[in-house]
């Protein structure tokens, strides 16, 4: 189930970000990765919510500065990765 | 061949990014026709952005090729009055707006503002958008589609919204009616109903939402797929692929329960209790056949059983004279399909199957990709909600013909029965009592006309699709265009026949000749034809050229030109051209058809 849910989030990732799923890490952010974009971050953001159905806070979206962060809110969202 | 990509747009078609991504592989696909590309513009006052590329998905999924000008963001005046929207030469415009949502101040200040005041800001909007759709209409013959007007449900002024001296929502209604009224008549423009569509799929949980305030997204990005749907009903039309005939499966399809073993008291058909669904069911599949949508059935039954509910059932909405083709029998489903589509003398990639048995989809999927199979919910008290969200019946107009269609087709049905009693071809000819009326084009003619051009395939030499605009400028031009009417004992078939004769200098060039395949195998084809040249011998007698342009589906009239008399001046893999001297043509009427007796009279 957990690693699922991993499983689902890295294939979400790559597919937005343009990149295999393997070679995404929790450092990755706009700054180091050429499609993500401010469109693509909310398309993250608004694809997250549907794929684990969940909605996150303007807060937690804004402030989401990489992939480490978006794993961390969606652990307060009882995702267990 | 089961196409996978197909397969994969199907299986993700609500999901915003995956649509986006598949549009990659579309766009790269092998099957994805550049020649049949139609070129759609997106033009918004908000973020729009992959929309087209759900489209893009949508439109493949439904063989339709697609090429997307998304404007600039919030740019839509500003593209509307350049030059690149006309560089790119759109097929189809959209114009979604969103003009008075939250930021204008109209909704913080309806209730206070002059009467005066207010109405000036609606008459100043509509005339603004009046006049951008004027500008395209001046520079790009391409259909528009424009949204309506849109508001929020919940206005502050609660309860009394209706009581206040200005009420907001009565005055977005009275201007998208205003908009309505002003292109009711327009072959060019079309109001999508946006409010209503936003209201339908829920305002409160898609319109405003978080995203408006992190990327201005006015709609949430889970309704795009939602809207693309919206936009694909006219995008199926204009690349000319609406269906024309609905297949039924019929236990618990039309009717709860199986004949067979439930027995005709035992089926659930009634307008009250749980047999409710499938008569409400039955009363939208009627409505539809209305429309023009051809009825059949595939069903694995005994037909005395049926034709026992047929007759006796007290509350079968559908009888046995809707349909226009039966197959009720124990033969596979599969050649049961192949059969009515013969009969039918439709294509089978014309056909739109439905059946409760995702086994019997499963297999006319794999067997006939070229059927579109709907997929039935398992519940069927939204098989009608499924029905109504289907959009592969959209056209953009209804003819009278249209609505006479399943009349026609019936009578077709009684002309075959006939046919199997008389065996000698040319005395069931005779006994048709066949008259034609062959004459110039009038304009109450045009709308059946531009219709046939885009919808026939299979007697077609040409293939050439016209709009209005087309035809009228042929008529202009002094071209000769000519129709066909056809009747028998059995009705009036209508308008069936269109011959476009260019006068060409030395030659006529026959630019289009088509028949509706409901005429088709009475041997009325060559005498249209020949009576055609007679006339046109009267006007100018010189050299007659003709092409054949070969298509997947116009194989049988490849040799129609031989049989005249034509031969061949030359041929390549695009066309064949054919030529004859109208000097050494002689024209015999058959004496199967009486040749413009009502014309005559006239």
């Amino acid at each position: 189930m957990q690693k699922n849910d991993e499983k689902k989030l890295l294939a979400l990732l790559g597919r937005i970000l343009k990149i295999a799923p393997e070679k995404i890490t929790d450092a990755m952010a706009p700054e180091n990765t050429e499609e993500w974009d401010s469109f693509n971050g909310l398309m993250i953001a608004a694809e997250l919510e549907k794929t684990f159905n969940i909605k996150f806070s303007i807060e937690e979206i804004i402030t989401t500065k990489n992939v480490g962060d978006i794993k961390n809110n969606l652990k307060k969202h009882g995702i267990i990765l | 061949m089961i196409n996978n990509l197909k397969e994969e747009i199907k299986k993700n078609n609500s999901s915003f990014s995956i649509l986006i991504k598949l549009s990659e592989e579309v766009r790269r696909d092998p099957n994805f026709k550049k020649d049949e590309i139609k070129r759609i513009a997106i033009l918004s006052d908000f973020t729009l952005k992959g929309l087209g590329d759900c489209l893009m998905s949508k439109a493949f999924y439904n063989d339709i090729y697609i090429d997307i000008y998304e404007g600039d963001y919030g740019q839509w005046q500003q593209e509307i009055l350049g030059e690149e929207l006309y560089k790119f030469n759109p097929d189809l415009n959209f114009i979604i707006l969103d003009n008075f949502g939250l930021d204008r101040d109209l909704f913080y200040n309806y209730h206070c503002l002059e009467n005066g005041k207010i109405k000036k800001i609606m008459n100043d909007y509509l005339n603004n958008l009046l006049s951008m759709i004027g500008k395209i209409k001046n520079k790009n013959k391409g259909k528009i589609v424009v949204s309506n007007i849109s508001s929020y449900g919940n206005l502050i002024t609660g309860i009394t919204s209706n009581k206040v001296k200005n009420n907001l929502r009565k005055l977005i209604l009275e201007a998208n009616i205003v908009l309505e009224n002003e292109f009711l008549n327009d072959k060019q423009v079309f109001i999508f109903d946006y409010d209503g569509w936003l209201g339908h799929i829920g305002k409160d949980k898609y319109l405003y939402g978080k995203y408006y305030f992190l990327g201005d997204m006015r709609i949430e990005p889970a309704s795009f797929p939602l809207l693309s749907d919206q936009l694909l009903a006219y995008l199926i039309p204009i690349a000319s692929k609406t269906k024309k005939c609905l297949v039924l499966d019929l236990d618990n399809t039309i009717w709860g329960g199986i004949i067979g073993e439930d027995n005709m008291e035992g089926i659930k058909l009634s307008p009250t209790g749980e047999g409710k669904m499938f008569y409400i069911f039955q009363k939208l599949i009627l409505s539809l056949s209305k429309l023009g949508i051809i009825l059949a059935i595939n069903s694995k039954n005994n037909k005395e059983d049926v034709d026992k509910v047929f007759k006796e059932h007290p509350y079968m909405i559908l009888k046995e004279d809707d349909f226009a083709a039966i197959r009720i029998n124990w033969q596979d489903k599969v050649t049961n399909m192949k059969e009515l589509a013969e009969e039918l003398n439709i294509g089978l990639d014309s056909m739109v199957f439905m059946d409760d048995d995702p086994a019997n989809r499963e297999m006319i999927r794999k067997m006939i990709p070229e059927v579109e199979v709907i997929d039935l919910p398992e519940d069927p008290a939204f098989y009608w909600k499924t029905l109504l969200e289907y959009k592969g019946f959209s056209t953009l107009k209804y003819t009278d013909e249209d609505r006479d269609r399943g009349k026609m087709y019936f009578a077709e049905k009684k002309r075959r029965d006939l046919k199997k009693e008389l065996v000698d071809m040319d005395s069931f000819l005779k006994n048709l009592n066949l008259e034609v009326e062959i004459k110039p084009i009038t304009k109450f003619d045009i709308p059946r006309v531009t219709q046939l051009t885009q919808k026939t395939n299979q007697f077609n030499l040409t293939t050439r699709r016209y709009q209005e605009e087309n035809i009228k400028k042929f008529i202009e031009n002094n071209d000769q265009v000519w129709t066909l009417n056809v009747n028998d004992k059995f009705g009036d078939y209508g308008l069936v026949g269109v011959i476009i004769a260019r006068s060409n200098k030395k030659v006529w060039e026959i630019d289009t000749f088509l028949l509706s395949c409901r005429v088709l195998g009475k041997k009325i084809e060559e005498n249209f034809f020949r009576y055609m040249l007679k006339e046109l011998r009267v006007i100018e007698s010189k050299k007659v050229i003709g092409k054949y342009i070969p298509t997947k589906k116009n194989m049988q009239v490849e040799y129609f030109y031989k049989k005249i008399g034509f031969t061949v001046q030359a041929t390549s893999e695009i066309e064949t051209i054919w030529q004859l001297d109208l000097a050494e043509f002689d024209f015999v009427p058959a004496n199967h058809i009486t040749f413009n007796k009502k014309y005559a009279k006239e």
